[in-house]
C-alpha cells in the first residue's frame, strides 16, 4: 500500500483517527508520517487541526476507490488557478476562490461529514449582502414603476426606469 | 492601559483569554497555496493600503516582515500577535492594536485574518471586537464570499464563518489528575478540540490549554460561541471542583508547593523554561486558590511573567545573542525582578 499522502514510498505508519465520532484510518509512509507530526504524539507546527486531516483522509479513502479506472475526474482542472483535482485531495485545500466551484460539487459529502453543513449560516459580507438584497429589491421597485408607466403610456418614464434597471443589473455584474 | 495578558477578566481563576479569529480572502487573488511571491507582495501592498485608510486602524501600529528580524517575529508570536503560520512566511505584514488585543495578519494562510483578544471569559467581546474591524476590512475590499459556503477559506475547515474561537485555560487540577485526555476526547464529540498551548501531547508545561471550535459551517458566530463557552463552563466547573477537594483534603502539601514554588522562584539563579513554566503554574493556582497573596491591590496577572519568560522576549528584553546557559540565566532574573513578594 502506498502513502496517502506523497502516494510514493511504502505505507508504514498505520493509525485509526476518530474525530466527532467519524473513525478514518489513514496510512503514511515514516517520512510523511515525521513531517505531520504523527510519530511519538508530538505536535509539529504544521500539523492542522484534525479536522484537515480527517479532510485528507475521507478525500483520499474514495479516492483510492477510483484511482484505478480512468476516472474523468481526474482531468478537472481549476480554470483560475490551476489546481488540479489530484493535488486538491492530496492536500485537501483550495487555490483560490474559483476552486469552490470547481471542486466544491465534488466533495460536498465530505465538507458534509466535516461541519454537519454545506450551508453558510451566519454574517454576510457587506457587499454580498447588498448585492443579495438591497440590490434585489431595488430593481423589483423599478420593474414595478416601468410596468406601471407603461400601462399610463407614460413613455418617458418608461425608458428612464429601463435604464436604471439595466445600469444596476450591469453594476452588480461587475462589481 | 494593560494588556489583555496582563490584567485579569471575569472566572480569572481558570480562563487566562477569549480569542476570536476570523479567515478572509479576496476575491481577486489565489489563495496562498497558490499565491507567487509576486502576487503575495501585490496583495500585501494593496491590502496594507486599503486598510491603513481605516478608521479603526488610527492608534494601531503597523510592520512588514522586510524590516523585522528573527527574534522580533519570534517575540511577537511569543506574545500571540502573530501565528506560527505567519511567522513561517517570507512575504508577510500586519497592524496591531496599541495594547495588541487586536491583530490584522496579511498572508496567513489565508490573505486576512483578525484577532482579537480579550482577558478572562469575555468571548462576546473578543468577537465585537474583531466583527468591527471586519465590517472595516469589508468595506474597502472584495471579500471572496459565496452565498452557499460563506467566508471562503483556504482550508475546507475554516470555510463558512471563518471564525474559529477559543478560550485559554489553566487547568492544573484537571491535568494532575490527568483528566486531559478524557476530556479532549469528550469534547470532540462536541465539534471542539482540547490541546495543550505549550509543549505536545505525552508533555505539556505550564498546565494552559486552548479549548476551540472545530465547526464552522452551517453555525452561525453567536451558536460558535454559545456552545463554546457552554462546555468550556463545565470544564471550568470539573477545574473547581477538583481545586476545591485538592485545598481542602491536603491543604498543608498544597500550600507548601506552592511557597517552595516561590522559593524557587525567587532565588534561582538560572531557569530552564519547563521549570519556569511549571513553578508560575504552582504560582497562579496558589494565589487563585488563596493559599498564598501579595500585598497588590489588584490580583497579580501571572500569565505576563508566562510570556515574559519565553525565550525570544528575553532576548528581546537583552541582548539577541545569548547562550542558552545566558537565557536561563536572565530568565531566573527577570522572573526575580518582576514576581511580586507573597506573603
Amino acid at each position: 500500500m502506498l502513502c496517502e499522502n506523497c502516494n510514493e514510498n511504502e505505507a508504514t505508519f498505520h493509525y485509526t483517527e476518530v474525530v466527532n465520532g467519524i473513525m478514518t484510518q489513514h496510512h503514511l509512509c515514516s517520512e510523511c508520517a515525521a513531517k505531520m507530526g504523527l510519530t511519538g504524539f508530538a505536535e509539529s507546527p504544521s500539523a492542522d487541526f484534525p479536522f484537515a486531516r480527517l479532510l485528507t483522509g475521507l478525500l483520499a479513502a474514495s479516492n483510492r476507490s477510483t484511482q484505478e479506472q480512468d476516472n474523468p475526474m481526474m482531468n478537472v482542472k481549476c480554470p483560475k488557478c490551476g489546481m488540479k483535482y489530484q493535488e486538491f485531495i492530496r492536500i485537501g485545500k483550495f487555490g483560490c476562490a474559483d476552486c469552490y466551484d470547481v471542486f466544491g460539487p465534488l466533495i460536498e459529502d465530505n465538507i458534509k461529514k466535516l461541519h454537519g453543513s454545506v450551508e453558510h449560516k451566519g454574517k454576510k459580507s457587506n457587499k454580498t449582502a447588498q448585492h443579495g438584497n438591497d440590490l434585489l429589491d431595488e430593481i423589483a421597485v423599478l420593474n414595478a414603476k416601468l410596468k406601471e408607466a407603461v400601462e399610463l403610456e407614460n413613455f418617458e418614464d418608461a425608458a428612464h426606469y429601463r435604464d436604471e434597471i439595466k445600469k444596476l443589473k450591469e453594476g452588480g455584474g461587475n462589481a | 492601559m494593560l494588556r489583555w495578558f496582563e490584567t485579569n477578566g471575569k472566572e480569572s481563576d481558570v480562563v487566562i483569554s477569549s480569542r476570536v479569529r476570523l479567515a478572509r480572502n479576496v476575491k481577486k487573488y489565489n489563495f496562498s497555496l497558490k499565491l507567487t511571491e509576486n502576487d503575495a507582495v501585490k496583495m500585501i501592498d494593496e491590502l496594507s493600503e486599503a486598510i491603513n485608510s481605516l478608521d479603526i486602524v488610527k492608534d494601531y501600529s503597523s510592520y512588514n516582515f522586510k524590516t523585522l528580524d528573527e527574534y522580533q517575529k519570534q517575540a511577537m508570536k511569543e506574545r500571540h500577535v502573530i501565528s506560527n503560520f505567519l511567522l513561517g512566511q517570507k512575504q508577510a505584514a500586519g497592524f496591531v492594536s496599541k495594547d495588541e488585543d487586536i491583530s490584522i495578519m496579511l498572508n496567513e494562510e489565508d490573505h486576512i485574518r483578525i484577532q482579537a483578544y480579550a482577558p478572562g471569559m469575555d468571548m462576546e467581546k473578543a468577537f465585537e471586537l474583531a466583527d468591527k474591524v471586519d465590517d472595516a476590512i469589508d468595506s474597502v475590499t472584495d471579500y471572496a464570499f459565496d452565498e452557499k459556503y460563506g467566508y471562503l477559506t483556504t482550508c475546507p475547515s475554516n470555510v463558512g464563518t471563518g471564525m474559529r474561537a477559543s478560550y485559554m485555560l489553566h487547568l492544573p487540577a484537571l491535568a494532575g489528575n490527568n483528566r486531559i485526555s478524557g476530556l479532549a476526547s469528550e469534547v470532540g464529540r462536541f465539534g471542539l478540540v482540547l490541546r495543550s498551548v505549550y509543549g505536545d501531547g505525552s508533555k505539556n508545561y505550564g498546565d494552559i490549554y486552548k479549548l476551540s471550535n472545530q465547526i464552522t459551517l452551517g453555525v452561525s458566530e453567536k451558536e460558535i460561541i454559545d456552545n463554546l463557552t457552554h462546555i468550556a463552563n463545565q470544564i471550568i466547573s470539573q477545574e473547581r471542583t477538583l481545586r476545591k477537594q485538592y485545598v481542602l483534603n491536603k491543604r498543608l502539601s498544597a500550600s507548601d508547593i506552592a511557597y517552595r514554588s516561590y522559593g524557587v522562584l525567587r532565588y534561582a539563579r538560572k531557569l530552564s523554561l519547563n521549570d519556569a513554566m511549571l513553578l508560575l503554574s504552582q504560582i497562579r493556582l496558589g494565589l487563585a486558590q488563596g493559599l498564598i497573596g501579595t500585598d497588590m491591590e489588584n490580583e497579580f496577572c501571572v500569565y505576563q511573567l508566562m510570556i515574559g519568560v519565553m525565550p525570544a522576549n528575553l532576548a528581546l528584553m537583552n541582548d539577541s545573542d545569548m547562550s542558552p546557559e545566558e537565557i536561563e540565566e536572565y530568565r531566573a532574573k527577570f522572573i526575580r525582578d518582576n514576581l511580586p513578594v507573597i506573603r
